[in-house]
């Protein structure tokens, strides 16, 4: 809300800047998160007098301007052609900026000096249109006065963010009482309201039923007379241009001006487009539509509440008058209405018909209703002075079920557990009743206090607790620490997700962070088949758009996009992980299943050290082998599976036994161009819930062995598809327990050696744990390997 | 020439001759000659039998001596020349040490995930351990249980993205607050991070996907003043010691009273600049005493137990803390954005 310092200074004296009451209405809970100077863009603008006018030499067009500006006489060329003699005009002097962003300078016109400018309004911001010349000023501005004087803009704006527990506030009579209750002092100075009833009863004139009084609790009118429809006197144009509202004609001004007093929204009907003279407050017919005064056609509901007459609804209750009984220039005889609405019902309104208002957002927070024909009476006085109204005897007033205050019984010493006070409970008493509480009962410990009608935000002890603790000041509440009874940490599984990203970080890999939302082209990219699990998205009801309309199923369309993006940027090797969550749809109204994933990717490798043309696959499958092996999962194996985005031949299944943990394996080459990743990439994907099953962490020592080891290398010959993991299955199986390792040292394919024909060579580790082993035992079993080799894949010793 | 002179000239030629050696080989060569089986001293002494056996004593003690001083020759030559060589070993295998080292590459923890470690740390510390809960929430965890009910203008403050009737994406962890209470009894203590959406567009200062961490404390006798205390230990342990703060009066549906929390301005100090929007102060988190409708939703007496509860954005943090000015940063990825921290 836009609150302007001068206005509020009407309602109540305080001594305060603007700047300092920015800082308290923030401190007090009313956030200013903003400070407007409406002088701002013409404060070095002043009035000035034209005293003599003189032909320019050398142009027709032009003429000079001797100007009195109080302090000094300008010489100022100007080609307006309404300068006259003795004219006040508007000056910007040499040095200032208008509001367009000219910079006034010292000039030659057609060689004679110019020394600043006669502006016209549309230079001064004053009015959109280009102005015909420059902006004549009343006789009796003073020479050498400021223009925001003259235009009364000195005047600042404050913008309040206001919560919803604040909507007392959306009123400056209402921000006048807190600041009151803040200083401790000072007195409210009500807006007069002086009615002279006459002429008719309204009972006469109009009938008023309300068919749905949960819907409107309180129904009020008055009817004003012969009034003249015409623009509002300037003072209040110029506070509601402030308050950021759009003047129109003096009776819908004053409607929204009493509403910035009071906090109570009004609507003023064309009495005489009324039919029946009767009004009935009712809920819509199903399909029943209206012309709202923006003229859209709205069609309604039996959920939403219409102020009608005996034909047809004439406006929204609450939200937005209707077409068919606006205010026009032919208007002279008005109802007005002030009523209380419920705010539910206004807000499922507002919201079904996307159709926020000045009004609707004050209904839906709760206005005062106590107070609904005092504001009423306020603007039938004013459109009595300022539209020569009258206003016809009485008011209606359909008030059934009439306000009870709330009482709540406050104890003090709940009051000093929760705040971590000491306070005595006349010093509570004292505090609530500078906010405008009435105490109905004072024990020892205890309050009974009433809560006023503009409060509705207060419902129990602790909203009076704020209330105090507001009034005593936050800052000035001790600062304690609460006694700590149990040990901080953190679980096994929160562990080792701080272990997961410390080794893979240790291993290279950066860690990256990507939305969770998704589009589902991400996924049409990668091949995904349609039956596939990674198309069970959970669908967002109301996506921002289509890019991030589901939840992503898997990590590996985010750590692709990760690469390619870095990919454009010149950036040619560059490993990644990611540990997040993916979501999987359990079908309408299940829970979607969450699931914690560990993925990454690398580009760009360099190292290949099977000569393989993969170096990226066999760096991230290192890196997973060392962090299993951390991890204490020993039972690890790559398996061939097919994924629809990788590589067929370049593709693995992570196994720990049978539980299949995840993939890994190189994108798919014709998906590298389509990606724009540029060269090869690798991928892996893992369940990080599964891996959290399998890892052992527990250590048992093992003695260190006694005896020698006896090392001995295996070079052998086989077919080019025998897979080096199969043999080394073999090589373990025979070697049994006396074999204690076993590790690849190289693998050659080429000119050496036959045609479809690999050679591998191994290193092969004996050793026993109670004796020393002699070279026959370990030739033996070296003769068996090499046997089951032959015999299992034809493998021959390479000489 | 008689003996003794015989080996006073081997004695002056030897001491010559073993000055200019300048390799080991040539000391060998010489050490043969002079002393080997049939070197020159030895020579002399075989002539022994033709002198005088009074004298023999005296040629035999001048023989011995020179015997003992070459061989000391020989072994300070024999230490000079691999010292030499040693150090010539030394220099021929100097390496260019300025020659980048071959140590693994090690990759960057993303600058989110760095700060919320430390909040972490800072709570942990204080006796609090981690909760956890689901980014698709149900309607009544996310709004109802925190006394948001349906249609409250309380929900203009955060717009949510629906999945269906039932459910949607958490707007903020305070829901972990309703799970947390739902599982365990009093004493709490759990800070409760994780990732929160909202229907916002894209922007420099807007995300619909970031990062919250959520704060809850209930117990008996638990006050504002803890409240206080707890925070502004945890704030200055973040933005560091010389911060000052202030509490200000705010609305949470699910804190009263509720307070918003302001640090003086991490770039000018409180003087007034544009981070700051010139007001000299930053919000950094709100927070606020449980409501006494949540306690009571979650079957709590509250004449008995009291909490407070705080939350904040952590992706502001890292921005406040790293100086960042545009939070698709973190979720672009750009490496050399990754390895500045």
């Amino acid at each position: 809300m836009r609150v302007s310092y001068n206005w509020l200074k009407t309602y109540i004296d305080f001594p305060y800047s603007p700047e300092e009451l920015a800082e308290r209405l923030t401190m007090a809970g009313m956030e200013v998160d903003g400070l407007e100077y409406l002088g701002e863009e013409l404060k070095e603008i002043i009035v000035g007098e034209i005293i003599r006018i003189k032909e320019h030499p050398n142009a027709d067009k032009l003429v000079i301007c001797e100007v009195n500006t109080g302090e000094e006489v300008l010489q100022i060329i100007t080609g307006a052609p309404n300068v006259v003699e003795g004219a006040k005009v508007p000056v910007a002097p040499v040095g200032v900026t208008l509001p367009n962003g000219m910079k006034i300078k010292a000039a030659k016109l057609r060689g004679e000096p110019s020394y600043g400018m006669i502006c016209s309004t549309d230079e001064l911001g004053l009015s959109e249109e280009r102005a015909p010349g420059i902006m004549i000023l009343e006789e009796e501005a003073e020479v050498g006065m400021r223009m925001v004087d003259y235009l009364d803009l000195d005047d600042y704006v404050l913008k309040l963010d206001l919560t919803p527990n604040y909507a007392r506030c959306l009123g400056l009579l209402g921000l006048a009482r807190e600041l009151k209750a803040m200083q401790g002092q000072g007195k409210i100075k009500y807006p007069a309201i002086d009615l002279e009833e006459t002429g008719e009863e309204i009972n006469d004139l109009i009938a008023v039923e309300v068919w749905d009084e949960d819907l409107c609790p309180r129904y009020t009118g008055r009817i004003i007379k012969n009034v003249k429809i015409e623009p509002s006197p300037e003072w209040l144009q110029k506070r509601l241009a402030a308050a950021g509202i759009r003047p129109i004609n003096n009776i819908v001004d004053i409607t929204n001006y009493v509403m910035l007093e009071y906090n109570q929204p009004l609507h003023a009907f064309d009495y005489d487009q009324i039919a029946g003279r009767k009004i009935i407050v009712r809920r819509a017919e199903n399909n029943e539509a209206i012309i709202t005064l923006d003229d859209k056609e709205r069609k309604l509901d039996d959920e939403v509440l219409v102020i009608a007459d005996p034909d047809k609804p004439i406006g929204l209750a609450g939200v937005m008058g209707g077409a068919n009984s606006e205010i026009t220039e032919e208007t002279t005889n008005i109802f007005l209405e002030s009523a209380y609405f419920n705010p539910v019902n206004i807000r499922k309104t507002a919201k079904k018909l996307a159709l926020p208002s000045e009004a609707s957002h004050r209904f839906e927070r709760g206005i005062d209703i106590e107070k609904v024909v005092e504001a009423g009476n306020r603007a039938a006085y004013l459109m009595q002075k300022y539209a020569g109204g009258e206003v016809v005897r009485g008011t209606i007033d359909v008030y059934p079920q009439p306000f009870e205050p709330l009482e709540i019984e406050l104890e003090i010493s709940l009051v000093n557990k929760i705040l971590g006070l000491d306070l005595t409970v006349t010093e509570v008493r004292e505090m609530l009743e500078r906010l405008e509480f009435t105490v109905v009962k004072q024990d020892e410990d205890l309050l009974l206090v009433k809560v006023p009608s503009y409060r509705n935000d207060v419902e129990r002890e602790a909203d009076l607790i704020e209330e105090v603790a507001r009034i005593y000041g936050y800052n000035n509440i001790p600062v304690t620490r609460p006694e700590s009874k149990q040990q901080g940490g953190k679980t096994f599984k929160q562990k080792l997700e701080d272990l997961t990203r410390d080794l893979l970080i240790g291993s290279g890999l950066d860690e990256v962070i990507n939305f969770s939302l998704t589009g589902e082209t991400s996924f049409d990219r990668l091949n995904i088949p349609e039956d596939s699990e990674l198309r069970q998205w959970v669908r967002i009801k109301n996506p921002l758009s289509e890019a991030y309309a589901v939840l992503r199923t898997s990590l590996v369309p985010g750590i692709l996009e990760v690469l390619a993006n870095n990919a454009k940027r010149q950036i040619e090797k560059m490993a990644v992980f990611e540990l997040g969550k993916i979501f999987i749809n359990q079908g309408e109204g299940e829970p979607a299943r969450e699931v914690m994933k560990l993925a990454g990717g690398s580009i760009g490798y360099l190292r290949d050290i099977w000569n393989s043309g993969a170096p990226d696959f066999f760096y991230l499958k290192g890196v997973l082998e060392s962090y299993f092996n951390r991890l204490g999962i020993n039972n690890i194996e790559f398996k061939p599976v097919k994924v629809p985005y990788l590589h067929p031949g370049r593709a693995a299944g992570i196994f720990a036994g049978e539980k299949e943990l995840g993939i890994i394996g190189e994108v798919l080459p014709g998906l590298i161009e389509k990606l724009d990743l540029k060269q090869r990439t690798a991928v892996f994907e893992l369940d990080f819930e599964l891996i959290q099953q399998e890892v052992k962490l527990e250590k048992n020592y093992q003695p260190l062995p006694k005896y020698p080891a006896v090392e001995r290398d295996l070079a052998i010959l086989v077919d080019k598809d025998v897979n080096a993991g199969d043999l080394l299955v073999s090589i373990k199986e025979r070697g049994g327990e006396l074999l204690k390792e076993v590790n690849i040292f190289d693998l050659y394919k080429g000119d050496q050696i036959p045609e479809n024909k690999k050679s591998l060579a191994f290193t092969l580790l004996f050793q026993a744990e109670d004796r020393t082993l002699r070279d026959e035992e370990v030739n033996q079993l070296f003769g068996n390997i090499l046997r089951e080799l032959e015999k299992k894949y034809g493998a021959k010793i390479r000489g | 020439m008689d003996l003794k002179e015989k080996l006073q000239s081997i004695e002056k030629e030897a001491e010559k001759l073993f000055k200019d050696v300048d390799d080991l080989d040539r000391l060998e060569e010489l050490r043969i000659e002079f002393l080997g089986k049939k070197g020159r001293i030895t020579d002399v002494l075989r002539q022994m039998g033709k002198i005088p056996a009074e004298e023999r004593p005296v040629i035999g003690l001048i023989a011995n001596q020179l015997k003992a001083k070459l061989n000391e020759l020989i072994q300070l030559k024999m230490n000079e020349l691999e010292e030499l060589i040693r150090e010539k070993r030394l220099a021929e295998e100097k390496i260019d040490i300025t020659l980048p080292g071959a140590g693994p590459e090690i990759g960057h923890y993303h600058p989110l995930t760095q700060i919320i470690n430390e909040v972490k740390d800072v709570f942990i510390g204080l006796g609090f351990t981690i909760a956890e809960g689901p980014e698709i929430e149900t309607e009544y965890n996310n709004f109802e249980a925190l006394n948001v009910p349906e249609h409250h203008p309380a929900r203009d403050l955060q717009d949510t993205f629906y999945i269906d009737d039932k459910y949607l994406l958490r707007t903020h962890t305070s829901p972990v607050q309703i799970r947390t209470l739902a599982r365990q009894k009093p004493p709490i203590r759990v800070i409760a991070p994780g990732r929160v959406y909202r229907s916002d567009e894209l922007d420099a200062s807007h995300s619909p996907v970031f990062h919250q961490v959520e704060g809850l404390v209930i117990d008996k006798d638990i006050s504002f003043s803890d409240l206080k205390g707890t925070i502004e230990l945890f704030v200055k342990a973040i933005y560091g010691e010389n911060r000052s703060l202030r509490f200000r009066p705010s609305y949470f549906p699910f804190t009263e009273p509720s307070a918003e929390v302001d640090i003086s301005c991490i770039v000018c100090g409180g003087k007034g600049c544009r981070l700051c929007s010139h007001t000299g102060w930053l919000e950094v988190m709100g927070s606020g005493m449980v409501h006494p409708n949540v306690l009571e939703m979650a079957g709590l007496d509250t004449r008995v137990y009291s909490g407070f509860a705080f939350g904040m954005g952590w992706d502001r943090v890292a921005m406040l803390k790293y100086g960042i000015d545009d939070i698709r940063l973190f979720f672009e990825n750009d490496r050399r954005f990754l390895h500045q921290f």
